[in-house]
């Protein structure tokens, strides 16, 4: 770094004159290096500075609101040239808007509540509620309600797409789980894997048992590539979401999943494969009778008003 | 897992224990149950005292309970006896019919007679097995279906013995204590079997073919074909003090191969179905007790036993894959191929499961469900993970965990309080399921809704009988007035006593009680599943139990 920093020897003219040589070149070097610059990349650059010369040009330009002031894990300060679109919409912002303003970028996608604004800005409540409704009107920023707690409102910034535990993914739509699009789509998968079941046994039924199950077998991905050529989604679902489909109809037991590749298939260990299986557990005997069933049947015994004698769903059931 | 599963020990079974001996036998005996059913051990006296009986009809009621292999006794320190019951025989009364049915479908109709007349004495010598049966066989129309080609229709007590013989050879009847002294058996004064090998056989020294064909001859002559074949004195043969009863373990360990078997069938195919099979028999070779849960056998015996079977390699990957419910296990991989380990136990839990879940599925709809299956797949699973791990709405995951939390499926798992509570500290909500006793309360059900039907049965049959017994007077007098060759129109005559209202009653009647009794034989079924799974449970540890659930 510190070698390319050398080799820039050019201060661009972009900046005016109210700009000293030595601030000039220290916003090339930010320009040159997005992901910021230490004081010894600009000791290296400029080396006949003195370290005071160069804090004073660091002070001056963290003055102009030019420079951002980050710190590096290991303590070291980190020199960033701010966003000149966001500057130019920070423009006539106050001090308290670009606080906020920092602290909702930090968040990122995760987004962050007024409250913990609040306690990491240590505004007051009302402040950091009229600085948030100034940045939305500004557009700098957008709330969203979490599907996870749906009265708290989350701020992010509007350039941001929230995250999922925010918006709860591909199955929710306007905050809401969609429950019915849940539904198409595990239908979708069960079928698709049901057809392959009955293909694999029409077609390797000869080649024994263990040719059927790897026939019958299907990968995250190709479910994938099935349910965006069926086009049922709107939006696109990624494997991790047709996994968490298959994962359901594992639970519901119409589905087995097992890892690895198989005959060349899946290419390799560690992929994700899912079989549909038949629903081969028979009802239980216990329902067949209404007793199986009533939710009274703890109370029910010889005496009182809930007996066997009296009981009106077992005389239905026996007409 | 140190706990004591005993499904027929429960509170549930007392009522339905005592209606299922009711049933087949009188309330006497069912009071004797009751009295006897919370203690591990009672005397004649103390019997006598709780029951308000007189001695005479409690020791009677013991007679017929011991006979029947429903009550034990032993002599206490003070010489005292103390009498107790086998309760899982009581239950196992109720599945009588299928007993029956089971040795008719391997061994054919005489063998059938034989467990049946088994069945109805509790226990009972070859010799009088042999004459009840030839004679039941000579008096119904039953002698037809036994008659072999080459046969001669006199020797048919000797295709009754060869069927007794070949019953005894299998394990579907075993020695038994028999009466000290004869006619009427007086309890406790029974003589223990020997262990002796050869009391495991019908040795043909203990059977006199030509007393026992002489003893057919007067018993036809004798009784009638309504009332039956009259039981013969013991004594009167060189068998007498030999007796021998029902053997429930060896049809049960027929059922529970049949069982296993099925699953694998179901899930993964016929053919590795036959060779799961081939393979529990090929283990059987190797172990003594067949019931034990892991069995070992070798990859080369398993292979040169089941050369024959189709598709042979894949069915055993299959099976070692997990496919059969993880009850497979291929170790080591040797010279000789390794060894195969079945764990009867894994797929007994794995079958459980699945019922349990079905049931649920059945009762409270898929989704509570797929609930239940992530709670036993993950041990413990978060108030708030429900909703996203099972795709559900969260006020749905809400109502479904809560109504399976009422319904006892679900538990709450009780974390530790925060010394200092906060606001800041979220209240954690967790799941659990405590399989053993989801299993102990289906089993409860069961139990009430056996004793349920029973009892309706009983009030209908009290409601019928007067109706009943008309229609089995008029049977008669029809029977008896065709055999004297009687004109169609005195048959309808007197097939008119019965009017239309009542014949419709008869039918309706009847009905019910098929519809009754194919509930309670199904239920059967369920327990029997449950009664696997309480042998099998501590083999089982809860992880895997819950796996095998999803």
């Amino acid at each position: 770094m510190q070698d390319d920093a050398a080799s820039t020897s050019q201060t661009p003219s972009v900046y005016g004159s109210s700009y000293s040589e030595e601030e000039k070149r220290i916003l090339a070097l930010c320009e040159q290096f997005k992901q910021g610059i230490t004081v010894s990349v600009i000791e290296n650059d400029m080396p006949h500075l003195t370290k005071q010369m160069v804090v004073d040009a660091l002070n001056k330009l963290l003055a102009k609101n030019k420079l951002q002031l980050l710190s590096k894990q290991d303590g070291s300060l980190l020199y960033k040239l701010k966003d000149p679109v966001l500057l130019h919409k920070l423009k006539g912002a106050n001090k308290e808007e670009q606080a906020v303003y920092e602290i909702i970028e930090r968040s990122g996608s995760f987004g962050i509540w007024a409250r913990k604004i609040r306690a990491e800005s240590n505004l007051h409540l009302n402040v950091v509620d009229r600085v948030l409704k100034r940045l939305e009107s500004k557009k700098l920023i957008k709330s969203i309600n979490s599907v996870q707690a749906p009265k708290k409102k989350f701020y992010l910034v509007s350039s941001i797409e929230p995250d999922h535990s925010l918006t709860g993914g591909a199955f929710y739509s306007d905050n809401q789980f969609d429950s019915n699009f849940v539904e198409v789509l595990m239908d979708t998968c069960y079928k698709y894997l049901a057809t392959k079941l009955k293909s694999a046994e029409a077609e390797h039924g000869k080649d024994g048992p263990l040719t059927v199950v790897n026939a019958a077998k299907v990968t995250s991905k190709e479910m994938q590539e099935y349910i965006e050529r069926v086009k049922l989604a709107k939006i696109a679902l990624s494997v991790q979401d047709v996994e968490k489909l298959l994962d359901t109809l594992e639970l519901d037991g119409v589905v087995r999943s097992c890892s690895g590749g198989y005959g060349g298939k899946a290419g390799g260990g560690g992929v994700k494969l899912w079989r549909a299986v038949p629903d081969c557990t028979p009802t239980p005997h216990l329902l067949y009778a209404p007793c199986g069933v009533c939710p009274m049947a703890h109370r029910c015994c010889d005496m009182g008003s809930i007996t066997p004698q009296s009981c009106r769903y077992l005389e239905e059931w026996l007409q | 897992m140190s706990v004591i599963f005993n499904l027929f020990n429960s509170i549930a079974f007392e009522r339905t224990a005592s209606k299922i001996v009711e049933t087949f036998f009188d309330s006497i005996v069912a009071s004797v149950v009751k009295a006897l059913y919370r203690s591990s051990g009672e005397s004649l006296q103390s019997i006598t005292r709780l029951t308000h009986l007189p001695s005479k009809q409690v020791l009677q009621a013991l007679v017929s309970l011991i006979q029947h292999n429903l009550a034990s006794f032993e002599y206490t320190p003070q010489r005292q006896v103390h009498y107790r019951l086998n309760k899982a025989n009581i239950f196992y009364l109720l599945r009588k019919n299928k007993y029956i049915h089971h040795v008719r479908e391997k061994l054919g109709v005489a063998a059938e007679l034989v467990v049946e007349r088994v069945l109805e004495e509790g226990s009972i010598t070859a010799s009088q097995v042999i004459v009840c049966t030839t004679c039941k066989l000579l008096m119904t129309d039953l002698s037809s279906a036994v008659d072999r080609a080459n046969q001669n229709p006199g020797d048919r007590h000797i295709i009754v013995r060869d069927a007794l013989r070949q019953l005894i050879e299998l394990g579907y009847l075993e020695r038994c204590a028999s009466p000290s002294s004869p006619a009427p058996p007086c309890c406790p004064l029974l003589v223990k079997p020997s262990s002796d090998d050869k009391h495991r056989f019908l040795p043909d020294d203990h059977l006199n073919l030509q007393l026992i064909a002489q003893a057919v001859t007067e018993n036809v002559e004798t009784s009638s074909s309504s009332s039956g074949a009259i039981l013969p004195d013991a004594s009167s043969f060189p068998d007498g003090k030999i007796y021998w009863r029902l053997n429930y373990d060896a049809f049960h360990l027929q059922w529970r191969d049949t069982l296993l078997v099925t699953s694998v069938e179901k899930n993964v195919g016929a053919e590795v179905g036959l060779v799961f099979r081939g393979l529990l028999q090929v283990a059987y070779s190797t172990v003594e007790d067949k019931w034990q849960s892991g069995v070992y056998t070798t990859a080369a015996h398993v292979k040169h036993a089941l050369n024959s079977a189709p598709h042979l390699e894949h069915c055993l990957q299959l099976l070692g894959e997990g496919e059969s419910g993880g009850c497979v296990r291929r170790i080591g991989v040797g010279g000789g191929g390794g060894e195969y380990q079945i764990e009867v136990a894994q797929l007994v839990a794995h079958i459980t499961a699945e019922f349990l879940a079905k049931r649920i599925k059945e009762m409270f709809g898929s989704k509570a469900a797929r609930v239940f299956r992530l709670v036993m797949r993950n041990h413990i699973v978060s108030a708030d993970m429900i909703a996203s791990a099972c795709l559900l709405d969260k006020k749905e995951a809400d109502q479904v965990s809560n109504m399976l939390f009422l319904n006892q499926i679900l538990l709450v798992h009780d974390l530790r309080k925060a010394s200092m509570p906060s606001s800041h500290t979220p209240e954690l909500l967790f799941f659990k399921v405590n399989f053993l006793e989801v299993v102990r309360l289906t089993a409860s059900q069961c139990f009430t809704e056996l004793y349920n039907l029973l009892r309706k049965r009983e009030l209908l049959t009290e409601k019928n009988r007067s109706l009943m017994e008309k229609k089995t007077r008029v049977d008669a007098i029809v029977d008896n007035i065709v055999k004297s060759g009687a004109t169609q129109e005195q048959i309808q005559d007197i097939e008119e006593m019965l009017t239309d209202a009542e014949r419709t009653a008869v039918t309706k009647w009847l009905k019910q009680q098929d519809q009754i009794l194919t509930v309670v034989s199904g239920i059967t079924d369920d327990i029997f599943l449950f009664e696997l799974f309480s042998r099998y449970y501590c083999h089982v540890d809860d992880l895997s139990v819950g796996r095998s659930a999803a």
